[in-house]
């Protein structure tokens, strides 16, 4: 029997994680955790990212970590492994603020109303310098901007052609990426895209306030959700907005919230702390 | 009105060609139905040559004749265009016709070379010539083995009885392109043509993603993080009579040879495209470790393995490098050999991704 091959990482930004919206189901037969498709087409099962860590919490058996890239964050969940002891022991040192890369696994939670949370389970936790997020924030950009002039290339043909984009000079992978941005993500806004992860050539400055927004939020959905239908999403972001969030950052914190499990998603735009 | 090579396409049928069978072979086949025999070779006339294979030819016909060939067809094999000549094909022997062959290589960039164009046309700078001598028929000749590199990777030349100046761009037309312990390499004989061509700009970093990597070429650059390092390379000792990695004070085959202290490094790195295996020698890890030979002294060694396990780990990991070296090709697929690695700093990456800048589409 041919020996598998090994899953290489794929480099990708926060936001081509956070905008993902399919995942494959796993072959029949197959045991392990499914395959997801981002807007990029990008075929995911592991992932290496690089950013600032922005927010932990430990508990005995799990460590929750959030690391910021240029654009948004990526969501951690360690747990205590008997296989890799030494990931949660390196977590659990970590520092706010401390330069990481992470490579690991995505996992992925769909909500009954099909909205889906993804986070990182890591492998390898690596403190890492200043020129390694500034590498790893380069190679992302040029990864995807090559997918997304591929996705172009592939849209003006009148069938997918994978042998065509590569013989214009693209690789398989980033010809295989457009066939499938295609056929799952065609509305997908490749502009708004292109025009976030080109802002991204700054390693990310802390902020400092951005635990005390996040509890803010916290506490106002606490506090003001109606027993049965919760908190309105209306009232959270005008509430935020007092607190200078706009609603971009208030959707940040929903999403961080949610993939923290610190709140839940009771129906369409209500939230309820759990 | 005969049609020649070089007009001849897929679409072409019902022609007439008059060519010199310029090579002729003969290969057996085994199948289900029974044993057989076909010939393949090359053909041409005075506008360019092309493969051929006979699934029938006349037994008289031999390398040097020419010959009129009618319903023969033309097919694309292997992405490259080959005159198929079946029991159908007219191959008439024209003894009395002389033909002069124009022979044309397709030309390569050295990092597309592929083993599918054994011959092929090279343009490049020639580096760091070693002249041998060996004999043939009781005459003694000699053989230069040279670097030859372009704009994209380098590969090792051959040059058969002939001289060229280091330092020099050439257009060397129908070198023979072949496969040697992983590695590609050209061969240059009597009949591969040779001219000296203006200068061209070799960029220092020639930068590949990792997943551009799928055929032997020499002299490159990739980048990556490391994620796995072997825990058998570092400061190693080696039988100096086999050189294999002995973990006793002896090696168990060669109890009398003398032992030597030995540097070797095993990683895979990715860069976002993909990993690779990759391995570092002794002269690499030197450089790296910022060690030099005599620290290597096996009476008196200035390091312990536990030293150069620690340095190297914090070399390479958890840090963005650079590797200089060779892709090569092996049971597995390509590797990596490194000659140098270089941990990349700000003015280094500035570089590098400027390097992957020219390479966008």
């Amino acid at each position: 029997m041919m020996p598998r091959k090994r899953e290489s990482s794929k480099w990708i930004f926060s936001r081509e994680l956070k905008d993902t919206t399919f995942i494959e189901d796993v072959p029949e037969g197959e045991r392990g955790k499914p395959f997801i498709v981002t807007p990029l087409g990008t075929r995911v099962k592991r992932i290496l990212v690089s950013g600032l860590l922005t927010a932990k919490s430990t508990e005995e058996n799990y460590t929750k970590l959030t690391v910021a890239d240029n654009i948004g964050p990526f969501y951690v969940t360690v747990f205590n492994s008997e296989y890799q002891p030494e990931v949660k022991e390196t977590a659990d040192k970590l520092e706010i603020n401390s330069k990481v890369t992470i490579m690991g696994r995505v996992n992925t939670f769909k909500t009954d109303d099909g909205v889906i949370y993804i986070n990182i389970n890591p492998e390898k936790i690596m403190l890492v310098d200043e020129v390694m997020l500034k590498y790893w924030n380069s190679r992302c950009q040029r990864i995807a901007m090559r997918k997304i002039f591929a996705i172009g290339e592939m849209a003006k043909l009148d069938s997918p052609d994978k042998a065509k984009l590569v013989a214009m000079g693209y690789s398989e992978e980033e010809a295989e990426c457009a066939i499938r941005h295609l056929e799952h993500y065609k509305s997908y806004d490749l502009q708004g895209f292109r025009e976030a992860i080109s802002s991204a050539s700054k390693i990310p400055i802390p902020e400092a306030d951005d635990s005390t927004l996040k509890e803010e939020v916290f506490q106002f959905i606490k506090t003001h959700a109606d027993p049965q239908k919760g908190c309105k999403y209306e009232d959270i972001v005008a509430h935020m907005k007092t607190k200078n969030a706009d609603q971009a950052e208030t959707d940040e914190l929903l999403n961080m919230l949610g993939s923290e499990g610190e709140i839940y998603e009771v129906a369409l735009k209500r939230y309820k702390a759990v | 009105m005969a049609i020649t090579v070089d007009k001849l396409g897929e679409q072409t049928k019902n022609e007439t060609m008059v060519v010199k069978i310029i090579s002729l072979r003969e290969k057996e086949t085994k199948t289900e139905k029974g044993e057989g025999v076909y010939h393949y070779g090359m053909l041409g006339d005075g506008s360019g040559t092309l493969p051929f294979t006979a699934w029938s030819i006349p037994a008289t016909i031999r390398a040097g004749d020419v010959v009129e060939l009618k319903n023969f067809t033309v097919k694309k094999y292997n992405d490259a265009l080959r005159v198929y000549i079946d029991s159908k094909t007219e191959v008439v022997l024209r003894p009395d016709d002389k033909l002069d062959v124009k022979h044309v290589y397709k030309e390569y960039k050295i990092k597309e070379l592929n083993l599918k164009d054994a011959f092929v046309s090279v343009t490049g700078i020639l580096k760091d010539p070693i002249e041998k001598t060996y004999e043939k028929d009781g005459q003694a000749k000699t053989v230069v083995h040279s670097t030859f590199e372009d704009d994209t990777g380098s590969i090792r030349i051959s040059l058969f009885d002939r001289k060229l100046a280091p330092g020099r761009y050439y257009k060397i037309d129908g070198a023979k392109l072949s496969e040697y312990k992983g590695r590609y390499r050209l061969t240059a004989g009597d009949k591969t043509q040779i001219a000296e061509v203006g200068s061209f700009s070799i960029p220092d970093i020639k930068i590949y993603d990792i997943n551009e990597l799928a055929r032997p070429v020499d002299s490159i650059n990739i980048t990556g993080t490391v994620v796995f390092l072997g825990d058998k390379g570092g400061l190693i000792s080696r039988c100096s009579e086999c050189r294999k990695t002995i973990d006793d004070i002896r090696c168990p085959d060669h109890p009398e040879a003398k032992i030597f202290l030995d540097l070797y490094a095993y990683f895979t790195i990715e860069d976002g495209t993909g990993d690779i295996q990759c391995n570092v020698g002794r002269a690499g890890m030197l450089e790296l470790l910022n060690l030099k030979e005599e620290d290597l002294n096996i009476e008196k060694p200035k390091v312990s393995k536990a030293d150069v396990s620690k340095r190297l780990a914090e070399k390479i990991l958890s840090v963005p490098i650079l590797l200089d070296g060779d892709a090569v090709m092996g049971t597995n697929g390509i590797s990596f050999r490194a000659r140098r690695i270089r941990r990349m700093d700000e003015p280094l990456l500035k570089k590098v991704m400027e390097a992957y800048e020219g390479e966008m589409l």
